[in-house]
This record gives structure tokens, sequence and C-alpha cells, in this order.
């Protein structure tokens, strides 16, 4: 067809009556004709019948005629939507719940396949992402580490398989002198972690090597600066010491998440061996594989082992794609886990709108076979079928990509600046497009296995198709077993964790973390500023007591350092414990118990005799069976010995899902070189002191920078991704637990109209209502038990693969399957309950008659 | 008895309209019905009813062009008539129906 054709046809669409002027044509045609007999003799009823039998089959070619005046195909597809909107309306009941099951599927399904894409598939957003690596010390007894400064130039110097090799490290810093001063996140990085990432200055330039240079994020340009280019070459005072702004830059979120400006990090071949604290990245070179360069760098870490053997012995490198080391084990499993869920609750809508579609294709069986008797075609009642199952995806298409923006809102929300690639969490046309795809699919395999016609076949296709619901009912209520008890276990594991008692009371407790102006503070100062701002802080009204610690519980940095036992320095082997500084308050304030021996008090101060207190679980695991105290350990690289005072009770200040990590604590004047933050316990909600403590601490120094937190606040933030998964699952269960629900009220109560007839002679006969009732019931039973006995194994099997994902809770055990037991017997019951009242209220006499 | 009439050979009918209003200038529906049936001599079994499709199809294409009228008999009618496209397009018609005409008959006369 060309185009002129199209046009005409399209023209004739919008004719009046698409047949033209043929009615016309037709009757001058007929009268001429006609005449043409007369005038031969005829009478002009004979000359009439004459014309239109040499006209041939009108109707036939008024059809032709009015089919080649627009699209036949086209026409009977709006027809067919004409109709299935019809019917659709003419059933609301129907049209609502296929929808919003297939709404609130498609958009879980959406919203899980925007995180997957975000989090595991979509590469990196630098520059070619496959080829970036981050290495790692590995301590073969404790896993991976951070580069120390020397290895990192170690690495630098030799490895030839990677073309460009990078260190940052995260950094706390204070923001002086642009009003109000702040802490603000950043990262200390080499010159080639710029080309690394591909971060090209937006103004400015990128550092040229020279100390105290500084690149701001654009976020903090924006806010500070307002976005005036003019900042480049100011002076910006970070921790007190003065910085040159050279640049402004888009700075990686998924490495740096949170971070608004980079200062330069040099590396220096003099720094401890044993302090791990810069983090290596790299490129791959170009034709290297991540396995030669693997190879490569265990020779290099087995060179450097050898070299340093004190503290690198046995030590070596390992290799991981950047992308794996941003999202992370944990995350990556839990999603991988979300996605396992969604397909299952996907499985359970489809199984739902499935069940719907047969009941309903039972009701309209007259309809079908009325039209088929008249004539329709199979390949035209499939087309209604799947026009109808057509719109309701579609419908169903739009409420789920709503769903699913909201969804993905409420996803990002969670964490989106501090969780890397949260960012990315998008609404994507691919992504949709997936989702869209899988609707479609599902649709067509629907209309294909329920839109069958149903035929002039008798009951036993209704037979048929009535033990086919059974099994899709099964099926829901296997899947929703399995999305149950799944959540079941992580809602057990997590109220394990927040019971998890840290080893201190976190609540009521406000941490400040302080960032003092650097060099301006000499070791001396530090102290007194702290000692200062404790006895301050302690005589403010509404404080119970303040102290110090360079690592603020549930911040998520951690020190670490090792050490040697002086009775055992003849093996000279190091063991290695987390360490922290504080001051003599810090246990009372945390609420940190003495087990034996002392605590510190002002008179461990710098200069005199070194000491040093560590946790229960150090004690055992260095002493045991001995009493360490008035021992002596080696510390770090020095050996310089410290005397143990006293033990403290254990805690866990990192994470709450991994033992306490043997800790061994310094009063903070003999360590004075560390930054420090304040605890503070206060009467009653620590927000409320924030005020009264900025007074106290501006009263001692005006630029010392602070950051709040509530103590439980940052404790419930190392749990937020067992919360996300919980509150995921949950979800996903929940709507499962509903769908399972009213697909089994629905059979049931179908069940129970289907059965009237016979409900009512067994009542006429004398059953009782009860035992009427109860048959229902029992049925209902019946159908979730089999649901049970087949989703059970499957969840059982799949909680197995969750067991990462679990702290302290076992997949197998009783307790969740006894819950899930409960629950679905509840449903079963639940959904139930209404069709077996109806039963056994029947009036026997009108159950009879009915038709 | 009545002659054999044979139906119109599928795909001629278009060719025929084409040719008859190409020789008759503008005809009504009626009037080529007519002149087919007179230069077939009553060889040709002719559903009248089944111009008119063909009419739409021809005016569809763009190949004759159609106007109201008034008949012989005084009736308002649609006459027809061949555009220029029409004519070019019943030149290769033509042709290529002589050249199958020529070729099938080359056949059946060589048996």
């Amino acid at each position: 067809m060309n185009a002129r054709m199209w046009f005409a046809r399209i023209a004739g669409l919008f004719r009046k009556d698409r047949t033209g002027y043929l009615e016309e044509e037709i009757a001058t045609h007929t009268e001429m004709l006609a005449a043409e007999y007369m005038a031969r003799g005829m009478t002009e009823p004979d000359a009439h019948a004459a014309a239109r039998r040499d006209l041939g089959n009108v109707t036939s070619f008024q059809e032709q005629y009015r089919e080649q005046n627009g699209f036949p195909l086209l026409e009977n597809v709006w027809r067919d939507l004409k109709f299935a909107t019809r019917t659709l309306r003419r059933n609301p009941a129907f049209t609502l719940s296929c929808t919003a099951t297939l709404a609130v599927g498609l958009g879980a399904m959406t919203t899980v396949l925007c995180v997957v894409s975000a989090f595991l598939w979509k590469p990196l957003p630098y520059p070619s992402p496959e080829h970036l690596v981050a290495i790692k010390q590995v301590d073969p007894r404790n896993g991976l580490w951070p580069f120390s400064e020397p290895a990192w130039l170690d690495l630098q110097q030799r490895a030839r398989s990677l073309q460009t090799v990078a260190a940052y490290s995260k950094v706390q810093l204070s923001l002086t002198g642009t009003g109000d001063a702040e802490m603000i996140q950043g990262a200390a990085v080499t010159p080639s972690f710029f080309p690394l990432f591909g971060v090209t200055p937006i103004g400015g330039r990128a550092f040229s090597g020279q100390p105290k240079e500084a690149v701001i994020g654009r976020a903090l340009w924006e806010r500070k600066w307002q976005g005036n280019r003019a900042v480049v070459g100011r002076a910006l005072a970070l921790d007190g010491e003065s910085y040159t702004v050279v640049g402004i830059a888009d700075l990686p979120h998924d490495v740096l998440p949170g971070s608004e400006v980079l200062i330069p990090l040099t590396p220096k071949a003099t720094e401890s061996r044993t302090a791990h604290d810069i983090e290596a990245v790299g490129r791959l070179a170009a034709g290297v594989s991540a396995a030669q360069a693997g190879a490569e760098l265990a020779v290099i870490g087995a060179s450097m082992a050898g070299q340093s053997p004190q503290s690198d012995g046995g030590w070596g490198l390992r290799l991981i794609p950047l992308s794996d080391e941003v999202v992370g084990p944990r995350t990556s499993n839990m999603i991988r886990m979300i996605f396992g869920a969604v397909t299952f609750l996907w499985l359970l809508a489809c199984a739902n709108v499935a069940g719907l579609q047969l009941a309903r294709n039972i009701s309209r069986r007259h309809e079908m076979q009325t039209r088929q008797a008249l004539g329709a075609s199979a390949g035209r009642l499939f087309g209604q079928t799947l026009t109808e199952n057509c719109l309701l995806a579609l419908a169903g298409a739009l409420g789920g990509t709503v769903l699913a923006r909201f969804a993905l809102q409420a996803v990002r929300s969670f964490a989106a600046d501090s969780w890397p690639r949260m960012a990315q969490v998008e609404l994507t046309f691919p992504t949709m497009g997936v989702a869209l795809l899988i609707l479609f699919a599902t649709t067509v395999l629907f209309a294909a296995f329920t839109g069958r016609p149903a035929g002039l076949q008798g009951s036993r296709e209704i037979s048929r198709r009535t033990s086919g619901r059974d099994a899709l009912i099964v099926a829901q209520v296997g899947i929703a077993t399995v999305l149950v008890l799944c959540a079941g276990l992580l809602c057990q594991s997590f109220l394990r964790l927040e019971a998890v008692d840290p080893g201190f009371d976190p609540d009521r407790v406000l941490t400040v973390q302080v960032s003092l102006p650097g060099r301006s503070y000499n070791d001396l100062r530090r102290v007194a500023f702290f000692r200062e701002a404790e006895s301050r802080l302690a005589r403010t009204p509404g404080i119970v007591s303040a102290g110090a610690t360079n690592i603020a519980p549930f911040s998520g940095d951690g020190t670490a350092n090792r050490f040697r036992l002086e009775s055992d320095v003849a093996s000279s082997e190091y063991r290695t414990a987390a360490w922290r500084a504080v001051t003599p308050d810090f246990f009372k304030t945390l609420g940190i118990p003495l087990k034996r021996g002392r605590l510190f008090t002002e008179r461990d101060a710098n200069g005199s005799a070194e000491v040093v207190i560590v946790s229960e679980s150090m004690a055992r695991k260095f002493w045991p069976n001995q009493n360490p105290i008035g021992e002596r350990l080696l510390w770090g690289r020095s050996g310089s010995p410290k005397t143990i005072v006293g033990i403290v009770g254990d805690l866990r200040d990192l994470v709450v899902d991994a033992p306490p990590v043997p800790t061994m604590f310094r009063p903070y004047p003999q360590l004075s070189d560390a930054p420090m933050a304040l605890v503070i316990r206060t009467q009653a909600d620590p927000l409320a002191v924030i005020g009264d403590v900025r007074k106290q601490i501006a009263g001692i120094d005006r630029n010392a920078a602070l950051t709040f937190q509530p103590l439980r606040r940052e404790m419930s933030k190392t749990i937020l991704r067992p919360r996300v998964s919980l509150t995921i699952m949950a979800a996903f269960a929940i709507v499962a637990l509903i769908t399972a629900a009213f697909g089994l009220y629905g059979l049931i109560s179908y069940r129970v109209n289907q059965r009237q007839q016979e409900i009512g002679m067994r009542l006429a006969l004398g059953a009782s209502p009860g035992s009427v009732g109860w048959a229902v019931q029992k049925r209902c039973l019946m159908l979730v038990c089999a649901g049970l006995a087949a989703g059970m194994p499957v969840a059982c099997g799949l909680s197995m693969l969750m067991k990462s994902l679990l702290y302290e809770t076992q997949p197998t055990q009783p307790v969740a399957y006894a819950m899930v037991l409960l629950v679905f017997g509840g449903v079963a019951l639940a959904a139930s309950y209404g069709p077996a009242r109806r039963a056994s209220r029947m009036d026997p006499a009108a159950a009879i008659r009915h038709d | 008895m009545k002659a054999m009439k044979s139906e119109v050979p599928y795909g001629t009918l278009d060719l025929m309209i084409l040719k008859t209003l190409a020789n008759m200038g503008s005809l009504h529906g009626f009037g080529i019905a007519r002149r087919i049936e007179q230069v077939a001599e009553g060889s040709l079994e002719l559903n009248q009813g089944t111009i008119y499709p063909a009419l739409l199809r021809l005016e569809q294409k763009g190949w004759i062009r159609s106007d109201w009228g008034i008949s012989e008999n005084n009736r308002k009618a649609r006459f027809y008539s061949v555009t220029k496209a029409g004519k070019k397009q019943l030149v290769d018609e033509e042709a290529k129906w002589l050249q199958t005409v020529a070729v099938l008959a080359r056949l059946l006369g060589a048996q």
C-alpha cells in the first residue's frame, strides 16, 4: 500500500457511513437496469427483481466496499477494545483485583529491577569501569586491610600490570572561616586519583603535587559559595590550616560517599608499616586481565613480606574489582535475596490473576459458547481474551509504574548519601522496558492458558478448570509460605540485632565529633582543651557526665595496632587488637563496667608510667586463665612497654552483629595526637543539650567544629542493611499473605455457590449446620496444607542461602516454621469463615431450588 | 440454452474498467457495466455490483476520479473518468496483459 492509499483509507474512515455514495449509486443503477427491463416489456416488480439479480450480492460488495474504506484488522482490535472496556467496567471487582494485583507485583518488580540494575548491573560511572580495581593487604589471620603508606609506595613502584595506582583516605575536616565552624567529610587523595576516576574540574584544576591544595565538591561549592567560580584561588581553613582552593569538581560519589572536599595525600616511606590507613585503587594496564594482575600482585606481596618480615611477614596482596568493593558482598547478597523474593512475589501475583481469570471464564462460558455458536472463530475469541488481558496489563503497568516511583523514593531516602550507588537507583527506561516486557509476556501466556474458548465441552471441562484453580491457590500459598518464612527469619535476626547489648548503655548519650583548628594546638593544649571541656560540660545542667575518646562508638571508624606480649617476647610474634585513647570519665559516661583493677585517673598523665586497660575478651584471648593485671605489652613497632592496670567489660562499638573485638584503652594524655570525640550522658533527650554544649565549647575555643549525633541513632544506623532487608521482605510477605488469603476466599466462596444444591440437600437430609460449615473450612485447610507442604521445603532450601544475612538465627529453627504454620492456619480459617457461615446458614429449600 | 458464461478472471475487472473509461470518456457505474457486457457479447458473468468496490479501489489508487452528474434519463449519478496516472497505468497493464496472453496462446497452441 502506498501513501496515497493510506491517505484514501484514512479519509474513508471519516466518511459519514463509510459506504460513501454507494447507496445512491446502487439506487441509480437499479433504476436504470429496471427501466431497461421495463422497456423490454417487464412489469415493474419483475424488472426490479431482475435488476437486483444482475447487481449480485449487494451485502457482500457493500461489506467489501466498507472494508476498503478503512482498516479491518485495526477496526477489529478497536471493537475488541471497546467491548473489553465495557465488560471490564461491568465487572469492577474482578477488574480492580486483577489490576491491583498486577500493579503491586509490577511495582515491586520494577523497583527491585532498578535497585538490582543500580547496584549489580550498571557499571561504575567512571572511565572504562571494568578495569578499575581495589587492592588490599591480606592478613592470613584477619582478612583484608587497607594499605600502609610504605606498602602503597612499593605497590606503586613495582606493579607493571597496573597502569595507574592511586590512594585515598577518608577524613573528617573542620571548615572554619565561612560562617559557623562545620565538620565536613572529605578525602586525602594522591594526584593520580583524578585521572583514575575521570574527575575533571568544572573550574580551576586538579592537584599539582603541592601541599595544602584543596579541590571542593560541587555540593559544597553551591552551598557555601553559591556556585561562584571566584572561589578558586581563595584560602580555605580546614582543621585550622590554610589550604588554597585550586579547583571545583564533581567528586566520585560511589568511592567517596558524602565527601565534599579533596586534599592532597603524599604517602611516605618513613611511615609505619603497621598503620593500615590508606585505600589503594588502580586501573589495569591495557590488555592485562585481572588474573594476570593478581598473579603479579602475589609476587610483589611475597617480596614485600620478605623485605619487612616484622610487619608484613605472611601478608599478601589481593585484587578486587572496584565495583564489588564499592557495593560490598553483604549488600549484593541482600540485593540478590530481594530479587529472588520479588520473583516469587511476581509469580504469586500471576497465579492470583490467572486464578481470577479462570474463575471468570467459568462464569462466562455461556457467553463464550453463544458467541462461538454464532460463528465467532477461535481466533476472534482468543483475540478478545487477549485484548482484555492487555487492557488489564496496561492498567497494571500504569499503576505499577506509579507505585515504583514512590517505592524508589522510599528506597533512596533510606540512605542515598552514605550508601554507594544508591544515588543511581532510579526509574530508567531500560528497567521499565524489562519490567513491561515481563508483564506483557505473562499476559500473552495468561491469555493462551485461560483464554481458550470454553468450547461446547460440558462439565468435565469445568471440573478440570476448577482443579486448575486449586493448583493455582496451592501455588500461591506455597509462594507466600516462602516469603513469610524468609521475612520471619529476617525479623527474628533483626530483633536479635536490636537487642544486642553493646557493652554499654547507648541511650541518652550524645556523641560530639570535635575538630580543633589543627596546628594552633599542640598535644598539651589539646589535652587541656578536652579536660576543660569535660569539666565545663559536667557542670552543665541536664548533663550527667562527659568523657572523650578518639573513636566515637558506631562512627564507622576504628583503630587497631599490633603489639607483642612481654612474657612471650622471644616469639617476636605480633598480635593485633583494637585500641582507643580515652579520658578517665569515658567509662563512667558510657557505663562500661570495670571488672578488675582500676580505671584511669588524672594521674595517668603524659610522662607518668604508661598504662593500658584491656577488655575482657582481650584478657581472655591473650592471657587465658591468668590475671593480666601488672603484665606488660610492647606497643606497636616502637615496642614501648605499657602496664595493664585494669580490665573492663567487652564492648561492640564498630558493628553490633560481630562479637566484641579485643580492645585496649590508653589514657588520652599518653596518646594525645589523635582527633577526639566527646561522649556526653544526658538526663533526658540528648538532642536537647546541643545548644548548651555548643555554648560551652565555644567558650573554650570558638573555632572548634562540632558534629552531633545521638549514640542510639548511630547504633541503629549500623543495622541499616538488616533493617532495609527486613522492611522490604516484610512488605513482600504481607502482600503475599493478603493476596493468597483473597485468592483462597474467592475460591472457597465460589465452591460454596457452586455446591448450593448439594449443601441444601445435605441440610434437608439432616446434616447439622456445623458439619456443613466445617466441611467448607476443611476444604480450605486442605488447600493451605497442600500449599505449605509445597512451600516449606522450598523455603527451607532458600533460607539456607540467606544464612549470611542472618544474625544468630538458624534458618532451620522450628520456631519460625511453627510461626508460619500458625499464620497460615489463621489465614485459612479467616478466608473460609465467611463462606462456611454462609453454607451453614443456607435455607435448604431455597438452595435446592437454586439454578 | 445460453452460451457458456465465464466468471470475470481475478484481477481483470480493474483493467476492464480502466480501458472502458479510457475509450468512452466519462461514464457512470451502470454505463461501465453495460459497456463491458456489450463488449463481452454475453460471454461474461458480471455481477454488476462488484464494479463499485473496484471503482473505489481505482479511485483510491488515483487512477480514476469521480464527479456528480446527471444521467441521460435525468438521474443524479456519479461519473467516472481516467486520470493521467490512470492512462499511464493502463498502458503498462495492457502491455503486460498482451504479453501474458501471447505467452498463453503460444503455450496452448504448441500442444
